[in-house]
């Protein structure tokens, strides 16, 4: 499985407005990704939550110590890593701050932070700590931290915070002129692939899809009776043996209980012919239904 | 009272207070550079509303996102409506959250814990 950079930045000093367009450019990066869009709003929140915390609390104009931020694809799993210099003097606190947030079991982190939430003064500068839980919550691993010194008064604080995608029961991409509509249900174990399939570069369209299923192997594998339903009214012929993949990679992964149906318009013998010819490759019957 | 109507951003949601209706909205992303003085008009209107309030309010919170400080603001918001249920006002919470968003599903549910006023969850489609 590739491992790539997402997205990153090194600045000697952060403010608003730099944020803004920072996480303006993760938009774009993110527009361009094939996550479903609640795998988005976890890395843009955990992003944003994150860069923040650095802006706040990370000592800036310190050209041999940047704030940095990047988001790294790892396998089935997105890495953010923040690092920034902090007072040294307030090292300890965030240490067993840290610790002590990585201890929390998934219901007492939700305690707390209503607690927290609930009880604390807002202020201006405050509200780390919630930041903290909020990325704690929503990433649902430890994070890694380190400490390294710098100079006599500050320190390099690094964290890594792993979001996993096997969290993510749902794929979801919606259809466009050119690309079908495709959901991946887990928990419901419905999957469909519909609408019409001519994408510029399909290649590129289906890799992305394929890896998803990949990530989640164990998903497909764990479903009792999956039904996936392929309902498409035009794909072209490099569309063609990316879905054969495609289909083949699911039937690889699930269970033999899987059932697929494949819908196809009434009278049309060649699309019936064809269906029959792709269920031979990917040695799996098909149920043909005439639309 | 004047309404507060207020246009949706990238960084702010948009915001709909109609004291005639007894309505009050909050729709999209929040994350304000500023939160409290975001949600300051809104405190402050909820603030005068609870002396004269609709016999019957509906609040509609429609989230996509919202950073920590925001939190914080929203919970003021309900803090505000949770008088109105004490002075035994009718107060509808709808928490609206897009299909399979757990976590802003779960971000509602925390609410509900601390206030106590009955939440609908309604799950929308994208």
């Amino acid at each position: 499985m590739e491992s790539y950079l997402l997205f990153s930045f090194s600045k000697e000093t952060l403010n608003y407005t730099v944020i803004n367009s920072i996480l303006h450019d993760l938009d774009v990066v993110l527009n361009n990704e094939m996550f479903s869009p609640i795998i988005k709003r976890n890395i843009y929140m955990i992003s944003s939550e994150c860069i923040e915390n650095m802006c706040k609390y990370g000592i800036h104009n310190l050209p041999d110590a940047p704030l940095q931020f990047s988001i790294e694809i790892v396998k089935s799993t997105i890495i953010f890593r923040s690092s920034n210099a902090i007072e040294t003097k307030h090292k300890l606190k965030l240490e067993t701050y840290l610790r002590f947030v990585n201890k929390l079991s998934e219901r007492d982190l939700k305690k707390h932070y209503i607690s927290v939430i609930n009880t604390q003064k807002k202020t201006e500068k405050g509200g780390a700590g919630l930041g903290i839980l909020i990325m704690k919550r929503k990433s649902n691993t430890p994070f890694e931290f380190s400490f390294e010194d710098f100079s006599k008064k500050n320190t390099i604080f690094t964290n890594i915070i792993t979001l996993s995608l096997e969290k993510m029961k749902v794929y979801r991409i919606q259809s466009t002129k050119h690309t079908p509509f495709i959901q991946f249900d887990l928990k419901q174990e419905k999957l469909e692939i519909s609408g019409q399939s001519r994408p510029e570069d399909a290649d590129v369209f289906y890799a992305i899809v394929c890896k998803w299923i990949e990530n989640h192997k164990k998903g497909f594998t764990n479903m009792q009776n999956p039904i996936l339903r392929v309902d498409l009214e035009y794909y072209n012929s490099s569309s063609l043996k990316n879905i054969v993949r495609l289909i083949k990679t699911i039937v690889e992964y699930s269970s033999d209980t899987l059932t697929i149906e494949w819908l196809y318009e009434n009278d049309d013998d060649l699309a019936q012919e064809e269906a029959l010819e792709i269920a031979e490759v990917v040695k799996k019957q098909f149920v043909l239904i005439e639309k | 009272m004047k309404n507060i109507s207020i246009t949706g951003s990238p960084k702010t949601p948009e915001v709909n207070f109609d004291y005639e209706k007894g309505i009050v909205e909050i729709k999209g992303r929040s994350i304000p550079e500023n939160s409290i003085e975001f949600y300051k008009p809104m405190i402050d209107w909820l603030e005068d509303y609870t002396k004269a309030p609709q016999s019957k309010t509906i609040v509609n919170i429609q989230l996509e996102y919202f950073n920590t400080s925001s939190s914080k603001c929203i919970l003021d918001v309900f803090k505000k409506l949770e008088i109105l249920a004490k002075d035994n006002k009718d107060v509808e919470v709808n928490w609206y959250y897009e299909e399979d968003d757990e976590d802003m599903l779960e971000a509602g549910e925390d609410y509900q814990s601390i206030i106590r006023i009955p939440f609908k969850m309604i799950e929308i489609d994208e």
